[in-house]
């Protein structure tokens, strides 16, 4: 567009000027101020320097497409389950780039082999194949033209399909296969040096966090949804070695301990293979034509709060009138799990609505997107109900000023926060 | 330290191959001499943040001058040398913010019109491109302004913040997008 939109930006800079007096000012008040005294240095920030390593050494990946969400919806596991195990919660994850590598869960107590082996494309997108004792269980893949993420079930030829925002289509661009996120998600955290170590003949050097996590339900896929771990009970150790003389990730694992329902479990990240050469013939072109959809939802309904109103409103049906006491996927499933058990037994326990109950899913993972990008949500399921027409329910931050409200009968509001305040002091 | 026989004109060149990380590397093990290097690196971003909270460009530099000085003593507790920029924005906000706050003069919301922030020295055009810039995301404005307010190359921009060229490229992209709405939205 021909709009001379960058001569004006430099324009603009032009005039906000430089002044050459302003680096010896501020170094003089320095040098007055704290003299000789070295500056004071936290206990996370250290000389590690993989970061660099990574960023000097390798040729990053071409930008990847990327899409996150579960074969837990896959899967179903709703049906009368009481939790949701971290073995499914790691398949609720995909990611994609031009990298390929295999996830493993390995649980203390589990008997099967759950492995998925994940291929990433910036040119044909994502796909994600998880097997179960050798055997394929699920299929999830996007197709980056339609901008759509679909995940199949191959035992009952369904699909469900999530529909992408254009903004998001563009962050998973940006933000995936990109190898540094890794590290970048540790070197924000108070994080530990391993040292140098030895995986399959490579010399690796590694760093360790307690802080990390895979988020439940994310859009940027394993390798850069790694963040706070907010909201999951028990202690989970992360370590990332990276190949000391090529700069690439080589492994990462997830030791999680085990907490209330959860076993113990180690998710596992490794046999990368970064930067390869991946044709269309390695991606599906769509959905298969005797494949029927089970579940659709949209992003764009997530964001502005309408799909999750819809998974609540469910929710809200089959409780009574209450709510789930906590957003997060863990949460709602299991309490969903206890409301069917207790319906099962009076003899009344409904036909489950598929689609709702993956919004609702859905909609408690998007509690958890907003959680790490700094939106504040607060959620008050736990006093709510639906008779609480104008209590807050959940709401979260739009911009400085203005945050969306949704309240106890459903209904969606912004508010200044002056107003929120108010609100929320009822 | 002899910072001040620097040739701050040669800052910028001599700074190209060296990222934001590295420099704060060098600053912490004891060379300050550095740090005049990312002043000089940052300096029409924090003014351009001081500048859109004081409106008074003697102000803003008193003001971008506090917030080196701030980022100079609590360089130690960044915990991720890549995002040096932004938190440095940041701090020049607060730094504004508290200059603001001594001459008993609130300072505009972030959303006020552009006629209501006048600086004295923008014009009204640049007043709402300012605003705009301000719009974007963080990691956005970042390279906005060290790519079209600093003057450094795409390639450079890349190895200050620590991304790939082909990450500023399409940043640098979206960016001029999403500034093109919002300022059609405004001259709607």
């Amino acid at each position: 567009m021909n709009d001379n939109l960058e001569s004006r930006l430099e324009d603009l800079g032009r005039t906000l000027g430089t002044d050459d007096s302003m680096a010896p000012r501020v170094m003089d008040r320095i040098e007055k101020t704290f003299g000789d005294q070295p500056i004071e240095t936290g206990t996370a920030r250290r000389g590690f320097s993989v970061r660099r390593l990574v960023m000097n050494r390798i040729s990053k990946c071409a930008a990847a497409a990327v899409i996150v969400i579960g074969l837990i919806v896959a899967y179903g596991t709703l049906r009368g389950t009481g939790g949701v195990s971290w073995a499914q919660v790691l398949q609720q994850v995909t990611a994609s780039g031009t990298v390929t590598y295999t996830i493993q869960a390995i649980g203390a107590e589990q008997a099967e082999d759950l492995r998925t082996e994940v291929i990433q494309s910036s040119d044909y997108g994502t796909r994600m194949d998880t097997y179960l004792d050798g055997n394929l269980a699920g299929q999830a893949f996007t197709l980056l033209d339609e901008g759509v993420f679909v995940t199949l079930m191959p035992w009952n030829n369904q699909y469900t399909a999530v529909k992408l925002t254009d903004a998001l289509r563009e962050e998973i661009r940006l933000s995936s296969g990109d190898p540094t996120r890794m590290v970048d998600a540790f070197l924000q955290s108070d994080y530990a040096e391993l040292g140098r170590s030895e995986i399959d003949g490579i010399v690796v050097e590694g760093l360790e966090s307690r802080e990390l996590m895979l988020a439940p339900a994310v859009f940027a896929g394993p390798i850069a949804s790694l963040s706070s771990k907010s909201g999951h009970p028990g202690a989970v150790r992360a370590q990332l070695w990276v190949d000391v003389a090529t700069g690439w990730p080589v492994e990462l694992t997830l030791d999680i301990a085990g907490a209330e329902e959860n076993e113990p479990v180690q998710i596992v990240l490794s046999s990368f293979a970064w930067d390869v050469e991946l044709g269309p013939e390695a991606f599906p072109a769509g959905i298969p034509s005797d494949y029927s959809a089970l579940a659709t939802v949209d992003v764009a309904g997530l964001e502005s709060g309408e799909e999750i109103v819809a998974g609540l409103a469910y929710f809200a049906e089959l409780s009574g009138g209450t709510y789930p006491t906590q957003m997060t996927v863990r949460d709602v499933v299991g309490e969903l799990g206890a409301i069917h058990q207790t319906l099962d037994a009076q003899g009344a326990a409904p036909e489950f609505d598929d689609n709702l109950m993956i919004k609702l899913k859905y909609a408690a993972a998007q509690v958890g997107q907003l959680e790490d990008q700094g939106k504040e949500p607060k959620y008050y399921g736990q006093t709510v109900t639906a008779s609480d027409a104008d209590k807050v329910l959940l709401r979260w931050k739009l911009n400085d000023t203005q945050y969306r409200v949704i309240f106890g009968n459903l209904r969606i509001e912004d508010v200044t926060s002056a107003r929120l305040t108010e609100l929320e002091a009822q | 330290m002899p910072v001040l026989g620097l040739e701050t004109c040669f800052l910028k060149d001599i700074s190209v191959l060296q990222s934001d990380g590295e420099l704060i590397d060098a600053v912490l093990g004891g060379d300050r001499r550095a740090f005049a290097i990312l002043i000089k690196r940052y300096e029409q971003s924090v003014r351009a943040v001081t500048l859109s909270v004081l409106r008074d460009a003697h102000l803003a530099q008193d003001a971008a001058q506090d917030a080196f000085v701030k980022a100079y003593e609590k360089l130690g507790a960044l915990r991720r040398a890549g995002a040096f920029g932004p938190w440095l924005l940041k701090i020049s906000r607060r730094c504004a913010l508290d200059i603001a706050g001594r001459r008993r003069e609130a300072p505009l919301p972030e959303d006020a019109t552009p006629e209501a922030r006048s600086t004295g020295l923008l014009d009204e055009e640049k007043e709402r491109l300012l605003a705009a810039v301000f719009k974007l995301p963080e990691s956005e404005r970042q390279v906005v302004m060290l790519r079209y307010f600093s003057g450094y190359s795409v390639k450079e921009v890349a190895d200050i913040a620590g991304r790939s060229v082909g990450t500023v490229t399409k940043q640098l992209s979206r960016a001029r997008r999403q500034l093109r709405t919002s300022l059609q939205e405004v001259e709607l």
